[in-house]
């Protein structure tokens, strides 16, 4: 069944920990989950191995022309930008840098395009920066729910700070309650 | 000038009358019967006409003195003054301002041209546009320059002022001329202080941190190797105060990043307050329920303010957790917002109260309100924090109690915001 | 603490750790605090003696002090960058600053984590704990 539901997170310095400690609280969602870390192609592997030991999701690292399913968790490889055609299937290619990183958070954010009938949930985490802000606006505006780590648990808040001075985040959130927000929305 | 002139004619004057006087007495004392009389008159306007030279004196040695004290004035003040006919282009300068510039007085001072030649070439032309333009709007003006020439480089600002004439022309223009290098001098190193002061306090407390680190990570385990009770005890005071430090190094380099004039400049936003005064009591539901605090958000859903987020977000922090540790276990907190222009937002706790004179000192920094308990873990800079931030958005903090054990209340203002 | 006692040797010997830091109170800190948890360290006061460490084969995880005199830290990330020699290995800041410093422009994708003078013991290890195991997930991975 191809995917409707869609979580698309951005992460950067710091991510590892705390996507360490989301994972553990989350079941398995009805909806994919794409995270978008800024990292090199040397560890975006390990990456996943490491997200696999505490997520009750299958993690892999996406792949070009992937069709994205529920329940399932995709790591944008190191040094490709990632965009989702119609939300659901995965193209990756090289190019510029975008906010001096690829992959960015902005053009995986706003590659996506209104979701029909679907719920659509956008998270910034830890991260220096501002890569994130304007694709979480762009999540905002067509209809999605916005969320951006809160200052307290950030390792670095600068990308979540950027996505909250938009204006456009629905929740400003901790670790834990990213988690729990999360499994509110996608669980029933 | 003037004073001078009309004291001359005054003189003139009354030498004519007096003379006229005199003579006519020595006229009239050629009828031998009024005689005495005559000499008598005679003798009285000779004594006048002596104490009128004596006032006269007196009078030119007191200008002299005045002048004398004007001119130690003027030069003690580094000031000079001047005047200077507008259609004539005749000037005066006082003596002091010869010297000031280091030129020998003269009775008739440099015209103007001759004073745009003293100016050094780089502030010429903005002296002469600055001066011919005072001169034909009849306003005044205020002008910094440097002299050529000057080998201390000193700077001077002049001051002008256009006096009319009774038909409401242009006619002279008076002003004085400060020597201000010492005071802009002073004015430099003011501002230069003041940020070497933030980057002193960040820089400090980065020197700071890397020795509290070896304190912070070994003395755990320190206590582990420890052996007995008693020796654990001391490393625990030890401890405490490590952690205590720790957390003064932390607020006080919060707070010296928000001082003026180098704090981050705002991100104004319109924000819904409810919601994030909801979002920040989310934040510290652990603490709350741990002290078995209750809080209400009592602000309305449709109140907009207008202020930084995440500033904001901190004043809120820091005003719960400070009535957290003020207040008995089982206590109840109130958030209230009173709409306005400015809104003036309030936290309100029946926690131990305050004494009139700790409610308008509590802000200060390192403050602390319980002096009968130096508790540890607090830096006593959390509500300087909060009055940085409030200051910072142009409000203001203060804080109002009926008393020990009734309670305290914190209001401070923000600015109204626009439906967002 | 526990996590002191705790003395589950991942791979005794070989070192794992590097710190690179200039403040000698700092180095032996490290080499105490991890030494205990069992974890190998080698120190490096600088620039150049980090990547002679990584020049004679030096791979696993490395905390890098931000500031440095001369190369500071994200120089020196970006000569180990330009050396060629990122493979293999994690790098974590160590920093005593409080706000995110703007000379990490464009070393986001790797610099995967921060810690911050001064650190608690379990917060250290817990994080150290984490970054091998991720540079294991790393070797497994190659």
């Amino acid at each position: 069944m191809p995917s409707s539901n869609l979580v698309i997170v951005g992460s950067s310095t710091g991510g590892l920990k705390i996507l360490e400690g989301i994972f553990p609280r989350l079941p398995v969602l009805k909806a994919a989950m794409v995270i978008v870390q800024h990292i090199t192609p040397l560890i975006d592997r390990a990456f996943v191995s490491s997200l696999q030991r505490v997520s009750s999701m299958p993690v892999c690292l996406a792949e070009e022309g992937q069709i994205l399913q529920h329940g399932t968790v995709y790591l944008a490889p190191g040094g490709l930008h990632l965009t989702l055609v119609n939300n659901q299937a995965v193209h990756l290619a090289a190019g510029e840098k975008v906010n001096s990183v690829c992959p960015s958070i902005d053009v995986a954010m706003c590659s996506l395009a209104r979701p029909s009938g679907s719920r659509l949930a956008g998270v910034i985490l830890t991260g220096m920066g501002c890569d994130g802000a304007a694709g979480l606006e762009h999540v905002k505006r067509i209809g999605g729910i916005t969320i951006a780590q809160d200052q307290k648990t950030s390792v670095i808040y600068g990308m979540p700070k950027a996505a909250a001075e938009t204006g456009k985040v629905d929740f400003i959130l901790s670790t834990e309650r990213i988690a729990d927000k999360l499994k509110e929305l996608f669980c029933q | 000038m003037r004073v001078a002139r009309r004291t001359v004619v005054l003189t003139l004057i009354v030498s004519a009358i007096l003379g006229a006087g005199v003579s006519l007495i020595v006229e009239s004392g050629h009828h031998q019967a009024s005689r005495p009389l005559q000499l008598t008159l005679a003798l009285g306007l000779v004594i006048l006409l002596i104490a009128f030279i004596g006032a006269l004196v007196h009078y030119h040695y007191s200008l002299e003195q005045a002048k004398r004290n004007l001119d130690e004035a003027q030069s003690l003040a580094l000031l000079g003054s001047w005047e200077r006919d507008i259609p004539t282009g005749r000037g005066y300068w006082s003596d002091n301002r010869y010297r000031l510039f280091g030129l020998p007085p003269r009775s008739k001072a440099p015209d103007l041209e001759e004073f745009y030649q003293l100016v050094h070439p780089e502030d010429r032309q903005r002296i002469k546009n600055t001066v011919s333009e005072a001169c034909r709007a009849g306003t005044g003006y205020e002008a910094t320059y440097r002299l050529a020439d000057d080998r201390q480089h000193r700077v001077f600002l002049s001051r002008g002022k256009v006096v009319r004439d009774e038909a409401g022309k242009p006619a002279t223009l008076v002003g004085t001329t400060q020597d201000i290098t010492e005071k802009l001098q002073q004015q430099r190193l003011t501002e230069d202080l003041l940020r070497n002061k933030d980057v002193f306090i960040s820089r400090l407390g980065h020197d700071l941190k890397t020795p509290l680190t070896p304190l912070t990570a070994l003395l755990p385990l320190i206590r582990n190797l420890s052996a007995s009770d008693r020796q654990r005890e001391l490393i625990d005071i030890c401890a405490s105060n490590v952690s205590h430090i720790t957390d003064i190094v932390e607020k006080t380099m919060q707070l010296a990043r928000r001082f003026p004039p180098s704090h981050r400049p705002l991100v104004w936003e319109s924000i819904v307050l409810k919601g994030l005064v909801d979002s920040c009591i989310d934040q510290m539901s652990q603490v709350l329920a741990s002290q078995a605090i209750e809080i209400k958000n009592l602000v309305d859903p449709a109140l907009i303010v207008s202020a930084d987020r995440s500033e904001l977000y901190e004043v809120f922090g820091n005003l719960i957790s400070n009535a957290v540790k003020f207040s008995p276990s089982g206590s109840r907190l109130n958030i209230s917002a009173a709409p306005g222009e400015p809104v003036t937002v309030t936290v309100s706790d029946n926690g131990i109260g305050l004494s009139e004179e700790e409610c308008s000192q509590m802000f200060d920094e390192f403050y602390k309100a319980d002096t009968s308990r130096h508790a540890l873990g607090s830096a006593g800079l959390g509500l300087s924090i909060c009055r940085q931030i409030v200051e910072n958005h142009g409000g203001r903090i203060w804080a109002v109690s009926n008393g020990k054990g009734l309670g305290t209340s914190v209001s401070f203002t923000l600015a109204q915001g626009g439906a967002s | 603490m526990s996590s002191c006692e705790g003395q589950e040797a991942i791979a005794a010997g070989a070192p794992h750790v590097m710190v690179v830091d200039d403040e000698e109170v700092i180095r032996q800190t490290m080499e105490v605090l991890l030494g205990y948890a069992g974890i190998g360290v080698v120190t490096a006061s600088g620039s150049d003696e980090c990547l002679a460490l990584l020049r004679g084969g030096f791979r696993g995880v490395i905390l890098m002090d931000v500031m440095m005199p001369g190369r500071n830290g994200w120089d020196t990330i970006r000569e180990i960058k330009q050396a060629g020699l990122l493979r293999g290995n994690i790098i974590s800041m160590l920093t005593a600053m409080d706000v995110p410093d703007l000379q990490m422009e464009g070393l986001q994708d790797v610099v995967i984590d921060y810690i911050t003078k001064p650190f608690e013991p379990q917060e250290l290890l817990a994080s150290v704990r984490r970054y091998l195991e991720f540079f294991e997930q790393l070797q497994s991975a190659e």
